[in-house]
């Protein structure tokens, strides 16, 4: 069994998955192959059944890393392109209905991509020495009575962001693999899909937005929202991951997490595989419960909820 | 058989378990390879991909025999996804059957007639 984990990590690792897949993989081969030796199972019938390593992890990264960028970018058209490098690139985006996709540069410019029915007039694009601006001309009462012809955009983002400043209304956005020093989002339905950042700060407002999330590499994060969801896997936040909401669920699952820290009223806190090494949780009525499969050290500080329960392995 | 057909019908065959009941990882492997060959295809990815999709959720429970299992659960979108899948299923195979079975499900009858076909 030690040689079939070994090999597989080694093979897992060699296709690029991240080190949280990879304990995740691992630890549910361990636990499947447990259970057949319990059953009395020889060890070819296991292997004959859970497929040998190398199998399992070309398998695997052929129906994970799949990718979307080329079947998405037949819709869109380069509108522009500013040539880097950039050293301290402030990326400042204010939108109303607009889908934003933010994704990482191949090269060290930013390029903008847009499609849709709407006009490039309706907006203003600029670089002024390092500080990027997309903005959309119309205010938002207009939007309200109905004249919707909007374009989404793809914003690709090089190496060298400061910061990323993202305001909307509706839209919904993506953050694929980007990094960069800080990147704060602000929008009141918009839902939003974040994959494989790397931030020293990450801050969201939203009012309804549910936030998908994974493979986040963080300092701090802060959320705040009334009844978004946010659901957030293989992730680590360093130092504080503070969240503030009303009524939204909270979802993490294997996870690395320095100081939790959750306000509520009534929103669930829910961790599987999340290692806190401290906890604290205000609430009226919402549940706090966090379990894991191998048991560490967590500090528990101000943790209170006056109808809901509190469940804290550790 | 065709490796990435016999994946979607193996796809098809985890999700009318896990419809039924919530299973840990190695009772689905064991509970299919009851039924069909599982040895030219990998399962766990199968799991895994339903999973990152969220046709599955999963949760950890304690076991008789120490460490706690995870227990895959089909959600309400997962359910979407099977009746969708099963569907195609049921139309594909509904045509298959009859063309092959056209002239009779007998073997003796079908090498007859394509005996007297070509022995002219």
């Amino acid at each position: 069994m030690k040689q079939f984990l070994n090999d597989l990590r080694t093979e897992l690792k060699s296709k690029g998955f991240s080190d949280f897949e990879i304990a995740d993989i691992i630890s549910d081969h361990e636990e499947m192959f447990q259970t057949a030796m319990n059953d009395g199972q020889s060890v070819e019938e296991i292997l004959s059944k859970l497929g040998n390593p190398k199998r399992l992890a070309s398998d695997l990264a052929d129906s994970e890393h799949k990718t979307t960028h080329d079947e998405m970018d037949s819709d869109y058209h380069l509108w522009q392109s500013f040539p880097g490098p950039f050293v301290a690139l402030n990326v400042f985006v204010k939108m109303i209905n607009e889908d934003i996709v933010y994704r990482r540069s191949a090269n060290d410019a930013v390029h903008i991509l847009y499609e849709g029915d709407g006009k490039v007039s309706d907006y203003n694009l600029s670089l002024d020495g390092e500080q990027l601006r997309l903005e959309s001309k119309k205010e938002r009462g207009f939007f309200l009575f109905g004249h919707g012809r909007i374009l989404n955009f793809v914003i690709e983002i090089p190496d060298g962001l400061e910061m990323l400043e993202h305001h909307g209304v509706n839209g919904d956005y993506q953050l694929l693999g980007i990094k960069g020093k800080g990147a704060k989002i602000v929008t009141t339905n918009g839902d939003m899909q974040l994959e494989d950042l790397s931030f020293d700060t990450l801050t969201w407002h939203t009012v309804n937005g549910d936030i998908d999330a994974k493979h986040l590499k963080l300092r701090q994060l802060e959320s705040h929202q009334v009844s978004g969801d946010i659901d957030m896997t293989d992730s680590e936040v360093r130092e504080r991951f503070y969240v503030h909401t009303v009524s939204g669920d909270i979802d993490v699952n294997h996870a690395q997490i320095g100081s939790l820290d959750i306000e509520t009223v009534s929103g669930d806190f829910s961790g599987e595989e999340c290692y806190p090494k401290e906890i604290s949780f205000r609430s009226v009525s919402g549940d706090i419960d966090v379990k894991n499969r191998t048991r560490t050290e967590i500090k528990i500080l101000n943790t209170r909820s006056i109808s809901g329960d509190i469940n804290i392995d550790h | 058989m065709n490796a990435q057909f016999k994946k979607g019908i193996i796809e098809l065959c985890v999700l009318s378990l896990l419809v039924e009941e919530d299973l840990y990882g190695y009772a689905i492997i064991s509970r299919l390879s009851e039924f069909i060959d599982i040895s030219e295809n990998t399962i766990y990815p199968i799991l895994r991909r339903l999973t990152l999709d969220g046709y599955f959720e999963t949760y950890l429970e304690a076991s008789t025999e120490g460490a706690p299992r995870k227990y895959y659960k089909m959600t309400e979108k997962g359910f979407v996804f099977y009746m969708k899948l099963r569907d195609e299923w049921n139309a594909f195979i509904g045509g298959v059957y009859q063309i092959i079975n056209q002239g009779g499900k007998k073997n003796e009858a079908i090498f007859e007639r394509f005996k007297n076909r070509t022995q002219k």
